[in-house]
């Protein structure tokens, strides 16, 4: 039985779906996290490669969620709904360096993507 | 390179491409869009052999690397349909155990051999080797190299990479036979190949590695930039790490020609530039290694040094830069030479700018400023 599955599509990789931040894929229910990228590359070729490396590791830098829940890799099914997350990464790591380095325990979180955020 | 036409500098950066076109004399330039505007961009690459045809090695900070190419001179650029990826099962070795070899950037491009039209290499970090036959829209891993029983003694395992990952690069192709190749690696040292890359020997004799507890060793060096002279093949020249060096292929041994060069300079830098038509000219860009290695100029004064004797003797070339207080430098692909009468110079800096020569060196002029750090700058031809 096909089931439709929203996928949400995060800034950087828009080039690929021509600006759309959300596509539907048609796929068998109960199908897995592989089996949606594989489709979604498929409609938009390249797309994969950017969020899952040679090994089937999801990047260091992406997030999958599905149905607001994060998948830690590809077997989980997609359910009917996923998000796909550019993560903000960096930054301090709130109570363990962050008061180390700041010298006191209230403070506001504070997130740069170390990779291109200077 | 093509000689024909007009003088384009090609400028890969840590937020995208530019191209800068001569528009008059080479002292007026026009600057396009920017080209995968945000992208990081190791390099930019024109195909002598397709003057059109175009590479560039790309990755988003978020996101995986990936290959653009363009065969309309830089118009339009369409992605790879198959990026260099490592093959299932080759692993990295690591302090957290073996992991899956995965290409984290591809870091240099080398159009391949004038008779084999379409094909080019690809270096990644960590140390690979692709090969692409169809203008660089798909890429195969060399596993004469990738899966050589040496790779983790020669590469290293992944805590041992620098900073920003360890890289193979510097790939030069024999004008007189396509099978015939040299690489470069930071770390792993000069390899050769005498069989279109089906195997590979070190070729590292003569250079210092004094990073590694080991006396002379046969790898493990850093070179950062390696420059076959297309007139005289069996001379390489070589910016290390460990000072800058020139090798006479029959001899296989490294000459330290740096050893020249002023003492309160040094011999350290990326870059090695070529001077198209003597063999025996060549620019070094030094950088200030001692300590905690800075990577700036020495002493906040930019140079760029030449040698018009194979290393015998250096001249310093800094008319025109900042006197002082400039501390920037510049990496191993971001300098390169045009193919006009009088050679022209440009490099690119980590402060985002260009300088430029048109006099081969003797003078320096700002060519470009105020774009982001460099990464790579190729002279074209359109």
């Amino acid at each position: 039985m096909a089931a439709q599955i929203r996928v949400y599509i995060p800034g950087p990789l828009r080039s690929y779906t021509k600006e759309r931040a959300e596509v539907s894929l048609e796929l068998a229910e109960g199908a897995s996290l592989r089996a949606l990228l594989q489709e979604l590359d498929l409609r938009f070729p390249g797309i994969r490669f950017r969020m899952i490396d040679e090994a089937d590791r999801i990047r260091e830098h992406i997030r999958l969620f599905v149905e607001g829940e994060q998948a830690t890799g590809l077997d989980a099914p997609s359910g009917k709904e996923v998000q796909i997350i550019c993560a903000i990464s960096g930054g301090l790591q709130l109570g363990r360096d962050s008061e180390r380095l700041l010298g006191r325990s209230e403070l506001k979180e504070i997130a740069v993507d170390p990779i291109d955020g200077t | 390179m093509p000689s024909n036409g007009t003088v384009h500098v090609l400028v890969g950066t840590k937020k995208g491409a530019w191209m800068l076109k001569d528009a008059g004399g080479r002292r007026r330039w026009n600057i396009s869009a920017p080209i995968c505007f945000g992208n990081i961009i190791y390099h930019f690459v024109q195909d002598p052999r397709d003057p059109k045809r175009m590479v560039i090695a790309a990755k988003a900070g978020h996101l995986g690397p990936t290959v653009m190419v363009s065969s309309n001179g830089g118009k339009k650029w369409t992605e790879a349909k198959k990026p260099p990826a490592f093959p299932e099962g080759l692993i990295h070795k690591s302090a957290q155990g073996d992991q899956p070899r995965t290409v984290d950037h591809v870091f240099w491009l080398q159009p391949g051999h004038a008779t084999e039209k379409g094909v080019w290499y690809a270096g990644t970090s960590p140390q690979g080797l692709f090969r692409s036959d169809d203008h660089g829209v798909t890429w195969e891993s060399m596993d004469g190299f990738n899966g050589h029983e040496k790779w983790h003694d020669w590469c290293g395992p992944k805590e041992q990479a620098p900073p920003d990952g360890a890289r193979l690069h510097s790939i030069n192709v024999d004008p007189r036979d396509a099978r015939h190749l040299y690489i470069g690696m930071s770390s792993g040292g000069v390899f050769e190949s005498t069989d279109r890359g089906a195997s590979w020997i070190p070729l590292n004799k003569g250079c210092a590695a004094d990073f590694i507890p080991t006396p002379d060793p046969e790898y493990g060096h850093d070179p950062h930039c390696v420059r076959l002279h297309p007139l005289m093949p069996d001379r390489l020249y070589q910016q290390n790490h460990c000072g800058i060096y020139r090798m006479e292929r029959q001899k296989a041994v490294w000459e330290r020609i740096g050893m020249k060069m002023p003492k309160k300079v040094g011999d350290i830098g990326f870059p090695m530039v070529l001077h198209p038509r003597d063999p025996d000219t060549c620019w070094v860009v030094p950088m200030d290694g001692t300590s905690v290695w800075p990577r700036t100029s020495v002493d906040g004064k930019p140079a760029v040094f030449k040698t018009e004797n194979a290393g015998k003797s250096w001249i310093r070339q800094d008319k025109g830069m900042p006197a002082a207080n400039a501390w920037w430098t510049v990496f191993r692909q971001a300098m390169t030479a045009d193919a006009e009468k009088s050679v022209g110079l440009y490099l690119g800096t980590t402060q985002g700018a260009i300088w430029a020569s048109r006099d081969e060196g003797e003078s320096w002029r700002l060519m470009a400023e105020g774009l982001p750090r460099m990464h790579s700058v190729e002279a074209a031809y359109l």
